[in-house]
C-alpha cells in the first residue's frame, strides 16, 4: 500500500516594524511568494522585489542572490544585450496621509506602503500605464553612462574608464562609469549623450541630441522597451524612501535600534538617502565621511567624472571602503543608487504649455496614455486625455499650485494638512493627485533657510518653482548643490533644448 | 579667492547659498565635519563648514548665521573632509 503524503502549504505572516506612527505593517500570504512584493517597511529588501519568472523578458536575467531578500543583488536583473544592471520595483499601494502637526521629526506626512489596497491607498502612479496595469517597473540601478555595443557592459571609452569617451556607444547602467550628459564639450571633452548612437540593439535608434530632450533617444539605444524615468517613478522612490524611514523610527522620533542594518543612512540625520551634493566638494553635506572620488579608477588625478566632483556611477565610500548603500532608495545594497544629488535627474511625464504660461499651465500624461508613445514634451501636450493642473484659487486653498513667482527656490514646507495632498484628498481633486505624485509639495516654502522650518526631514529638499514654458522636470539635485538635494527635490526652470550637466536612467515597465 | 571656516552646533539651521548651474556663486558653502556621523573622525560637538568665494559676501553672510568663525588652525586634526580648494590654500 502506498502511503501518500499531503503537501501543505501554509499561509505566513510577516511583519515589520510599526515605526514612529504605529502602523499595522504587515503581509499574510505563502512566505515563497513574498518576494514577488514590495516587501514591509523597515525589513530587509524593501523597496525592490522579484519579477515572477514567467513573466520576465528574454532578454533580461537574474543575478546570484536576485531571490535572497539578504543579498545584494535582491530584486537586481541584468540586461543581457546591455549588461545593464536594474532594480525591478514590484507595483504596491500608497496611502500619504496627514497626522496632522508638523512636529520633528516626521513633519506632517505620512507614507504607508502596501503590497495589496487597504484603507484610502491607492495602486501608485508608476504600475498605471496605457489605460492597463504594470506589474512592476525596471528602474536602472545607477544613473546611465556610456558602454560598448557588444554587451560587455566595460565603458566606451579610451584607457578604461577615466579615458575619452568614443562614438558608437549604448546607454546603460553600470557600476562605477563616468554618467553621460548632454554637455558635449567646454574645454574639456565630457560625457555626451550623442556619442550613445550604436544601432546594434536597436536598428530604429537615432542619435540623442546634447539636450535635455534627447533623453528619449537616449534611452531608446538600448532597446525599443527602454524610456525615460518619467517624474513619477523618481517621486514614487521618494516615497519609498519615506516609508523606510518612517519604520525605522520609533514613536519617539529616533531610530531604533537596528535602523542602521535595514537602512544605513538612518546613522546621520536627516533619515533618507544621502549623496554627493556637499557644493562641490564630492561628499555629503550631512555626513562627511561619506567621499565620492575614485581616483583608482580614473586615471585622473581629479577622481571626478570630467567635471569637478560630479562622481562616477555608485562611487560613494567611506575610509576608503565602499559605502554605496548610505546613497540607496532603501538604505540597502539592494537599492536604486545615487538618488540624491550627482547628477540632476532628467524626469519627462510633466510639462507646460508653450505659451501665457502661469501656475496653470502644467501638463501631465494621464495614465491611460502609454508611456511608450511619448517621445517629446510635444507629444505630451497632444496626448488625449491630457491633465491641467489648476492654479491655487487663493493662497492657502490647497487646491492647486501655489507658485507665482518664477525663479527661486524654496525649501519644502511641513503642513499641518500634509506636506504632500493625502491619497483620501485625491478623488475629489485631479490637481491633487496629480502633484503629490510629482513631488509637488501642498503649499509654498517660506523660507530658503534650511532647516529652519523643519525641513529636515525631508533633507532640507527644495523646491525651484518656475514659471518656465515647456519645462522638462529635473530631480535630485547635483554635486554642487547641498542647498538644494534629495529625493524630493524638484526643478521646474529647464526645458529641452538646454544642455547642462544633468543625467538619466532608464525605465523597463512590464505590463499585465 | 578668500577662505573662511566656521563651527556650528550640530545640524544648526543653516542658509545655504543656492546656486544655479547656469551662473557663478559668489561663494561656496562646504560642510567639512558633522560631529553626529559616527563615521566623522572627530567627536568634538561641533560641525565644522568651510567657505571659499568673496571674503565680503562670506562675512555679510555669515552675521546672519548660528555660527562662529574660527581659523584653519581651531578645525579638528584631521578634518573628516578637506577638499580642494581649501587643500590647496
Amino acid at each position: 500500500m502506498t502511503t501518500i503524503t499531503p503537501l501543505l502549504r501554509v499561509k505566513e505572516r510577516i511583519v515589520g516594524p510599526s515605526g514612529i506612527y504605529n502602523i499595522q505593517n504587515e503581509w499574510y500570504g505563502y512566505a515563497n511568494e513574498f518576494k514577488y512584493t514590495i516587501g514591509l517597511a523597515g525589513l530587509m529588501g524593501f523597496g525592490v522585489g522579484c519579477c515572477p519568472p514567467e513573466l520576465l523578458p528574454g532578454d533580461m536575467a537574474a543575478l546570484p542572490g536576485t531571490e535572497d531578500r539578504f543579498s545584494a543583488n535582491y530584486g537586481t536583473y541584468v540586461h543581457l544585450p546591455s549588461a545593464s544592471i536594474q532594480c525591478f520595483v514590484p507595483a504596491h499601494f500608497i496611502d500619504v496621509q496627514a497626522p496632522g502637526n508638523t512636529d520633528a521629526p516626521t513633519y506632517g506626512t505620512k507614507v504607508v506602503i502596501t503590497s495589496t489596497p487597504t484603507g484610502n491607498a491607492v495602486l501608485a502612479r508608476p504600475f498605471t500605464d496605457g489605460g492597463g496595469n504594470v506589474i512592476g517597473v525596471f528602474i536602472d540601478k545607477y544613473e546611465g553612462s556610456n558602454t560598448r555595443s557588444d554587451g560587455s557592459g566595460a565603458p566606451n571609452h579610451t584607457n578604461g574608464p577615466g579615458g575619452t569617451p568614443l562614438t558608437n556607444g549604448i546607454f546603460a547602467s553600470r557600476p562605477l562609469q563616468w554618467p553621460v550628459s548632454p554637455v558635449a564639450q567646454s574645454g574639456t571633452l565630457y560625457s555626451p549623450f550623442s556619442l550613445c548612437n550604436s544601432t546594434a540593439l536597436n536598428g530604429a535608434a537615432t542619435t540623442p541630441a546634447n539636450s535635455l530632450g534627447g533623453v528619449w533617444a537616449l534611452c531608446k539605444t538600448r532597446g525599443t522597451d527602454f524610456l525615460p524615468c518619467p517624474l513619477w517613478v523618481y517621486t514614487q522612490i521618494g516615497y519609498l524612501s519615506l516609508a523606510h524611514a518612517q519604520a525605522l523610527l520609533t514613536v519617539g522620533g529616533v531610530p531604533t535600534v537596528n535602523a542602521t542594518s535595514r537602512a544605513a543612512w538612518m546613522d546621520v540625520a536627516p533619515y533618507l538617502p544621502k549623496g554627493n551634493n556637499n557644493s562641490n566638494s564630492g561628499s555629503d553635506v550631512n555626513k562627511t565621511s561619506l567621499q565620492f572620488a575614485r581616483t583608482d579608477l580614473t586615471g585622473h588625478t581629479s577622481g571626478f567624472a570630467g567635471q569637478a566632483s560630479r562622481a562616477f556611477t555608485g562611487a560613494a565610500r567611506v575610509n576608503g571602503l565602499s559605502a554605496v548603500e548610505h546613497t540607496t532608495h532603501n538604505g540597502q545594497l539592494s537599492g536604486i543608487v545615487d538618488v540624491n544629488g550627482n547628477q540632476w535627474g532628467i524626469a519627462p511625464g510633466l510639462t507646460s504649455v508653450t505659451t501665457g504660461m502661469s501656475a496653470a499651465g502644467y501638463r501631465l500624461l494621464p495614465s491611460s496614455v502609454a508611456w511608450s508613445s511619448i517621445a517629446s514634451n510635444n507629444d505630451i501636450r497632444a496626448a488625449a486625455g491630457l491633465i491641467s493642473l489648476a492654479a491655487e484659487s487663493a493662497p492657502a486653498a490647497d487646491d492647486g499650485i501655489w507658485h507665482t513667482a518664477a525663479n527661486s527656490l524654496a525649501y519644502l514646507q511641513p503642513h499641518s494638512g500634509g506636506t504632500f495632498h493625502p491619497t483620501s484628498t485625491w478623488a475629489a481633486n485631479a490637481t491633487r493627485k496629480a502633484m503629490a505624485e510629482c513631488g509637488i509639495p501642498r503649499e509654498l516654502g517660506t523660507t530658503n533657510t534650511q532647516g529652519s522650518t523643519g525641513t529636515n526631514h525631508f533633507g532640507g529638499d527644495g523646491f525651484y518653482r518656475s514659471l518656465t514654458a515647456d519645462c522638462l522636470p529635473l530631480v535630485g539635485g547635483d554635486w554642487f548643490g547641498s542647498a538644494s538635494a534629495g529625493v524630493f527635490d524638484r526643478r521646474f526652470t529647464d526645458t529641452p533644448s538646454l544642455r547642462r550637466f544633468n543625467g538619466a536612467r532608464a525605465v523597463r515597465l512590464l505590463s499585465a | 579667492m578668500d577662505f573662511r571656516y566656521f563651527k556650528a552646533a550640530p545640524d544648526a539651521p543653516l542658509e545655504w547659498p543656492t546656486s544655479d548651474p547656469g551662473s557663478e556663486p559668489d561663494f561656496v558653502l562646504v560642510a567639512l565635519e558633522r560631529t553626529n556621523d559616527p563615521d566623522a573622525n572627530n567627536h568634538t560637538g561641533f560641525d565644522f563648514f568651510g567657505a571659499y568665494g568673496d571674503g565680503a559676501v562670506i562675512d555679510a553672510w555669515a552675521v546672519n548665521q548660528l555660527v562662529d568663525a574660527i581659523n584653519a588652525a581651531a578645525l579638528p586634526n584631521p578634518v573628516t573632509y578637506y577638499p580642494t580648494p581649501f587643500n590647496e590654500a
